[in-house]
């Protein structure tokens, strides 16, 4: 089982090989799913592809694992769809940055040493990207560690809700290891 | 809050401009809404909101408190455009967030 410390300036974080295999393949799953929406690259006006803006409508994510890490930033739907026009590409862009970091150093070995500025704001950024998408498959609601025990070992939501839940540990050890004083 | 000279000109303007529910007000902030979901954790979004606004812990723990268990809290407040780069800071971190001109 993995750790996370923290090492003076530095927040240390320990994974097995298991772990770590299956950190990248979520992570990996994650990038897919940000890098679907990419189509309208393809017709836009070079200018606008190059500073991240479309020049054509940017559509709503109808799936709504894409919507929660992709949400309207207007309650107005005319407002949040000239806003996501603009800033989509960008949106993306970020947070599959943060993917590609924590995939290089999970991919660099055992042992990982990030500073609290950026390295543990990637890490912690692209964790939880991952447990959005699958909180919201699992559409885990804040009572979701009860329901686990009446789960069946054989139901096939049970390794997703076993992923999630070690991610959670995850997360809230690199949040605590960075927060501490 | 606002006490430069300019503000002379639209303060003119806004009292001939038409009276209606579509009026857009300019002495009236934006704010940034964060929701409450079940996904985020407590420590995370009081750790985001530090980062993000340089709050004090304390200041970051009362909102997230509020986010949770009122359902939503503003986190910060200024012009449209500070409040779409919150919001974009925000959906970068996975928290769910929109802006609004306040009510």
């Amino acid at each position: 089982m993995g750790s996370v410390k923290r090492r003076g300036e530095k927040v240390v974080v320990r994974l097995d090989a298991a772990e770590r295999s299956v950190l990248a393949s979520l992570l990996g799953a994650v990038r897919a799913l940000l890098d679907d929406g990419d189509d309208n690259a393809a017709d836009a006006d070079p200018l606008a592809a190059f500073v991240g803006m479309s020049d054509s409508p940017v559509e709503t994510p109808e799936d709504p694992i894409l919507l929660r890490l992709l949400p309207d930033a207007y309650q107005d739907a005319d407002e949040a769809a000239e806003f996501r026009r603009l800033t989509d590409a960008e949106l993306r862009a970020r947070k599959t940055e943060a993917i590609d970091r924590v995939l290089g150093d999970v991919a660099s070995g055992e042992r990982n040493e990030l500073d609290l500025e950026e390295g543990v704001g990637m890490w912690v950024q692209a964790v939880n990207d991952v447990r959005l998408v699958l909180g919201t498959r699992l559409d885990v609601q804040e009572d979701w560690p009860e329901r686990l025990d009446d789960l069946s070992p054989d139901d096939p939501r049970a390794v997703l809700y076993d992923f999630y839940s070690w991610l959670t540990d995850l997360q809230e050890g690199l949040v605590n290891a960075a927060m501490a004083d | 809050m606002r006490h430069d000279g300019w503000v002379a000109t639209p303060t003119v303007e806004q009292l001939d401009a038409p009276i209606g529910d579509d009026v857009v007000e300019p002495d009236r902030p934006w704010i940034t809404i964060v929701w409450n979901d079940p996904i985020n954790l407590m420590s995370y979004v009081t750790y985001i909101f530090q980062k993000l606004f340089g709050y004090s812990r304390e200041k970051a723990h009362k909102l997230m408190l509020d986010v949770h268990e009122k359902g939503r809290a503003v986190v910060s407040s200024g012009t449209r455009e500070q409040m779409e780069i919150d919001v974009s800071r925000l959906h970068t971190a996975g928290l769910w967030a929109t802006l609004q001109q306040d009510d």
